[in-house]
């Protein structure tokens, strides 16, 4: 903290280590739609660095806040849906509960990238025997191949919605033309484009204002024992209770999807350690 | 070739980036859970079965159209997180393997690494065909990563408290406190799912 000044010196003096480094690194990154993130770092790099706090704080935001909306993917949308939807706004305090913890995961990750240069599966082989690695790996692939097909089902549904058909035909068109741009293409510039349309979910934001809800009441929500009388809340309505998805269900579902961010976010904050 | 260690203003770079990027996507996940409950929750619908539904949370804001702006959402997210999926599986296999990997090779140059994504999105659109009622299907992915992520979170934690692996940067005292916490907290959350589904409530 006391040399930020020199640091920043040291940064903003060495734009040719920067650029070369960014001209060895940009292949890597160049499609990794794993790295998103480390694309938009490395591009970022190439702008010539500008003395200054506040431009430093500009630069370092920019990907972090529109990678960051995309991380709540579409089992993510949905399992935050049904939370509200049957427990009103008993499990509100999961969401800012979980911030400290995710940004702490992710810091952690990002380091371990940006000090060894090496992404998270051969770092973990330096630890561990490479079996273990494997079999987490193995693991790995089953949980995100289990979470493609959701997001895949909920992406089929969503356009069946829209465009009539049954949603097997787009889940089938959007699985192999997602495969299809992931071989041939450059994903990282197409995804630089779609994540403009991330910007939706703050529609979520606008919707939340709109009804004017009782704030000091969302306020008095946000304590976590608000989850502990789950029935109460419900009942708070006055409406019959249906069949519910058991609360213990829900709160791992809530946490898995947080988890899953953090899954995700492994290949991408180490890859975009790389960059450093 | 050494390497030369992260700079302290590129460490710190980062953290704010990370710490604006969760926030912001942890605001959305607050906000889908508020608008969720004012809408739907106080309209007595506590059961979410079919995407039509759960798009109705938007209805105060778009109408009749909230059917298309939820869609929108959900294609957008999910055109940007699938690739993060598959991709991070391929490069987790390439590491631990040392495969060719990553996207600037050429198909024949990494032949492994572009198998393993694309047999991710082959058995998952396979998986899609079998049944499966999408909003279930979304949320018992949520679980499995549920159970996968504190397994995930030891091995980070171990490395990042490593001062041969991290090169004496390793990650501070209060980081590694919080990341234990998170651990035990998803174990915590694992536990209590096993336990309601033993219960078969």
């Amino acid at each position: 903290m006391t040399d930020r000044t020199t640091s920043d010196r040291q940064v903003v003096d060495r734009p040719p280590l920067r650029a070369t480094g960014t001209r060895r690194r940009v292949p890597d990154f160049s499609c990794a739609a794993g790295s998103l993130a480390a694309w938009e770092h490395a591009s970022g790099m190439t702008k010539p660095s500008q003395p200054g706090l506040l431009r430093r704080v500009a630069r370092a935001l920019g990907p972090g806040l529109i990678t960051g909306a995309a991380d709540d993917d579409p089992s993510g949308i949905v399992t935050y849906s049904m939370a509200g939807a049957q427990h009103g706004m008993a499990l509100l305090w999961l969401a800012w509960i979980t911030w400290p913890l995710m940004a702490a995961v992710q810091m952690m990750c990002a380091r371990i990238g940006m000090v060894t240069g090496k992404g998270l599966g051969e770092v973990l082989t330096l630890k561990f025997p490479r079996a273990v690695v494997v079999v987490a790996c193995c693991a790995l692939f089953l949980a995100n191949t289990i979470n493609i097909a959701a997001d895949l089902a909920g992406m089929g549904d969503a356009a069946s919605m829209l465009f009539g058909l049954r949603p097997y035909p787009y889940v089938v068109l959007f699985g192999a033309g997602i495969a299809f741009a992931m071989v041939r293409c450059r994903y990282a510039l197409i995804a630089a484009v779609l994540k403009w349309l991330v910007l939706s979910l703050f529609a979520y934001v606008v919707t939340a204002f709109l009804v004017h809800p009782d704030w000091p009441e969302v306020a008095r929500d946000l304590r976590p024992d608000a989850a502990a009388r789950p029935g109460d809340v419900a009942d708070r309505g006055g409406h019959p209770r249906h069949h519910h998805q058991p609360l213990s269900l829900l709160l791992a579902g809530l946490a898995g999807g947080r988890g899953a961010n953090a899954a995700r976010t492994l290949r991408r904050a180490a890859s975009a350690g790389n960059g450093g | 070739v050494r390497r030369r260690p992260a700079t302290e203003a590129k460490l710190v770079d980062r953290m704010l980036d990370v710490g604006a990027g969760t926030l912001l996507s942890n605001l959305i996940m607050f906000f889908i859970i508020l608008t969720a409950a004012l809408t739907l929750h106080a309209q007595g619908k506590t059961e979410i079965a079919t995407s039509r539904e759960a798009a109705e949370a938007l209805r105060p804001l778009a109408g009749d159209f909230a059917v298309g702006l939820y869609a929108l959402a959900i294609i957008a997210v999910g055109l940007l997180s699938i690739p993060t999926l598959a991709g991070s599986a391929g490069y987790a296999f390439g590491e631990a393997l040392h495969w060719p990997k990553g996207f600037d090779n050429k198909l024949r140059d990494a032949v492994s690494f572009y198998a393993t994504i694309i047999l991710s999105i082959a058995i998952a659109v396979l998986i899609d065909f079998l049944r499966i009622d999408p909003i279930q299907s979304l949320f018992w992915s949520a679980i499995v990563n549920g159970v996968l992520a504190p397994f995930l979170l030891v091995g980070i934690l171990l490395s990042a408290r490593d001062p041969r692996i991290m090169k004496k940067q390793q990650s501070s005292v209060p980081a590694q406190v919080i990341v234990g916490l998170t651990t035990v907290a998803m174990f915590a959350a694992a536990g209590v799912m096993f336990y309601g589904l033993l219960q078969g409530d």
